[in-house]
């Protein structure tokens, strides 16, 4: 029977407030525990809307993480942080980590980022770049291989993923894997990011997902069927969904919502594309998520397209 | 017409007296206006004197802030000139306070704590009334050199913008990426026809004989390219007036072939941030040039404003560096004549006095080239 549920797949925007308090804070205006006081207010509200809209997993919001690759380029020996690039084709930049020499972990690398305890228990979502996304953004001047690097990463996260699902418990983990549907990549290099996915999520027990966006995600398929995840998640404003239809993906989520655009999607056009889809292929799981990040978006309406998840996925269990 | 004319690019930070009005402030503009040989100042220094400032002050202080800037870049020695947008907010709110059919929503993050003001398009959109031609008018009233005005351009205001109008029509397309790109085309083109175009026209009837248009959005999405091109082709249809293309911190391959349909006179490119800070004309240490093989293949007949002045730094590039950058753009691209000499962007990040050190040593490095040449 098919299960329905939703998420969110990534960060939320911080408050204007929020905003100027990091302002502040890099001004040396207010110190590190007054920042973290308003980060921990809008962290509570922003679990409280996931929670009222009945949502499977919770973020914590994100709100200490500049961009996707910080913390973990923060917290690693070997890797400094550069100037800014681009984040895909995006309005926005995130800051290049640099490689060095071969990356080893300082500390726990998330700890100062993660607000596990404000979660309710099992619902708890952790978000991580993908090894591949991670390594390829940034610049190697190490002078080891990719595959070197990309087991190196693997291995480092994961030590830190089993560590904090025995301390906190993780509901789902999910890699955010935006390079590795940017461009057409060749089987050698997919079915490589595929074993280094492998040894990054071993002995995790929560749900494992890998979140394509920004590109198709039929550029990675059939290949990522193989990979040892439990859901497969897609951009549906990059990938067509009737072709995405043609492969057989137990465990699915749809970003059917659009993280980057302010418009509300129409539930009753959201639920037809879904039921075409659900017509041609019937998963075991099925997921109603945004397509990205909501960080793209105001806080206002980052929240209306989480209320709009749960109206999808109200609207989806009444059919099917 | 000389080798290497001189222009600006755009912004220049705040007017001192715009900022806070202090003891200090005061002090700093007079010395900038006296430097600058501003006329009036005494009037301009009566008015920060006061206690409270009417409306009609803050006024006559913008109009100052902008005599200062056009002054600023005139008495550094450049030709072409503008007032560092001293009137503007910032390039994107400002003109879509301009404009029916659009709602701002609120702010989004760019990078770590900096953040614009993001608003969606949520109908055809309409001119309130043209957003610079007041502008214009007071720049031209007392410029003494030649003067390029920028405005935004048509794709940029639609790429930064949210879409809830024009995605509607195609909602019901399969392929998203195929419904986005036309979605975009029809948002673009009405902004070009129905925004950027009529402000173009009323600047050029109110005498304007040179336009720069900014898209620095343009190359994010390289398979758009051809949409920019079409909605700058709309917006100066026509139009008699020099036409500057600037984009800024791009991957410029991407332009092209497409750039060869631009009606365009001339285009404005940052070189000097990806150069090296040594002296010499050849490959290896102008890197930061490579591109212009590009123009000297597809565009010859474009003028190439190549930045010799990287505006993220404080480094003042002496007058020889200027020089050997103009010499080897002039030496890649093939015709001398075409090549400009400029700023990769604007200046709003730099303090006036390292901003004018820099306009100086623009116009002394063109003037060492030029005698190179000669």
């Amino acid at each position: 029977m098919l299960e329905i549920n939703g998420f969110v797949t990534g960060a939320y925007p911080r408050s204007e407030e929020l905003i100027k308090a990091f302002r502040k804070y890099f001004k040396k205006e207010i110190s590190r525990e007054e920042l973290k006081k308003k980060i921990l207010d809008e962290v509570k509200e922003i679990v409280e809307v996931q929670s009222t809209a009945g949502l499977k997993y919770i973020v914590d919001g994100m709100f200490e993480w500049h961009d996707l690759l910080r913390p973990v380029a923060e917290n690693l020996s070997g890797v400094e942080i550069n100037g800014l690039a681009r984040w895909f084709d995006n309005n926005t930049f995130y800051k290049k980590p640099i490689i060095t020499r071969n990356i080893s972990s300082k500390d726990s690398i998330l700890k100062d980022y993660i607000y596990p305890e404000i979660i309710p228990p099992g619902k708890w979502k952790l978000i991580l770049p993908d090894p591949y996304t991670f390594i390829s953004l940034s610049e190697n001047r190490s002078g080891l291989k990719l595959d070197q690097l990309l087991f190196r990463y693997a291995e480092l996260l994961n030590e830190e993923l089993v560590e904090l699902e025995i301390e906190y418990g993780i509901g789902q983990v999910q890699l955010s894997a935006p390079s590795l549907v940017w461009s057409k990549l060749d089987e050698d290099t997919l079915y490589l990011v595929g074993d280094a996915v492998e040894e990054m999520l071993k002995n995790v027990k929560a749900e494992k997902m890998i979140h394509f966006f920004f590109g198709d995600g039929l550029n990675v398929l059939p290949h990522v069927l193989e990979y040892k995840v439990d859901v497969l998640g897609f951009d549906l404003t990059r990938t067509n969904l009737m072709k995405l239809a043609e492969y057989d993906i137990e465990s699915i989520a749809l970003g059917i919502i659009d993280g980057r655009n302010s418009l509300i999607e129409d539930v009753e056009v959201v639920l037809k594309k879904v039921e075409k889809y659900l017509n041609k292929k019937e998963p075991r799981l099925l997921y109603i998520t945004p397509s990205c990040d909501l960080e793209f978006l105001t806080p206002e309406i980052a929240r209306e397209k989480t209320i709009l998840i749960k109206r999808i996925v109200n609207a989806l269990r009444e059919i099917f | 017409m000389k080798l290497f004319p001189t222009q600006e690019v755009g912004s220049l930070s705040r007017a001192p007296f715009l900022k806070k009005i202090t003891l200090k402030t005061i002090e700093e503009t007079k010395a900038w206006g006296e430097k600058l040989g501003v006329e009036d100042l005494d009037k301009l220094l009566s008015i920060l004197e006061k206690e409270k400032l009417t409306e009609e002050d803050t006024k006559i202080l913008y109009d100052y802030a902008s005599l200062f800037g056009i002054r600023f870049f005139e008495s550094a020695g450049l030709d072409v000139v503008w007032d560092g947008e001293q009137k503007r907010i910032e390039m994107y709110e400002h003109p879509l306070r301009y404009v029916k059919g659009f709602k701002f929503h609120g702010v989004v993050k760019v990078w770590d704590a900096e953040f614009y003001r993001k608003g969606a398009f949520i109908d055809r959109p309409e001119l309130i009334k043209p957003y610079h031609l007041e502008e214009f008018l007071f720049v031209k009233s007392k410029a003494r050199r030649e003067v390029k005005i920028p405005l935004t351009g048509a794709y940029t205001l639609a790429e930064w913008s949210f879409d809830e109008y024009y995605i509607k029509k195609y909602s019901d397309l399969d392929d998203p990426v195929e419904a986005r790109l036309r979605a975009k085309e029809d948002m673009t083109i009405d902004i070009a026809e129905k925004i950027i175009r009529p402000n173009i026209i009323s600047l050029v009837e109110a005498g304007a004989k040179r336009i720069q248009i900014d898209e620095p959005a343009v190359t994010s999405k390289p398979w758009e390219v051809p949409i920019m091109i079409d909605a700058l082709n709309r917006s100066v249809k026509g139009i008699n007036a020099k036409i500057t293309l600037h984009i800024c911190y791009s991957d410029y391959t991407k332009l092209f072939p497409h750039i060869a349909e631009a009606k365009i006179h001339q285009v404005s490119i940052e070189c000097a941030n990806r150069d090296t800070r040594e002296l010499g004309v050849n490959d290896e240490k102008r890197p930061g040039y490579a591109i212009l093989d590009y123009f000297r293949e597809y565009t010859p007949w474009i003028e190439v404003a190549t930045g010799v002045i990287d505006v993220h730094t404080d480094f003042i590039e002496p007058p020889e560096l200027v020089r050997d950058r103009l010499l080897y753009a002039a030496k890649k691209h093939g015709d001398p004549s075409k090549i400009i000499a400029c700023n990769d962007c604007g200046l709003r990040t730099r303090s006036w006095e390292v901003a004018y050190r820099k306009e100086e040593n623009l116009v002394r490095g063109a003037e060492l080239a030029r005698k190179i040449m000669s």
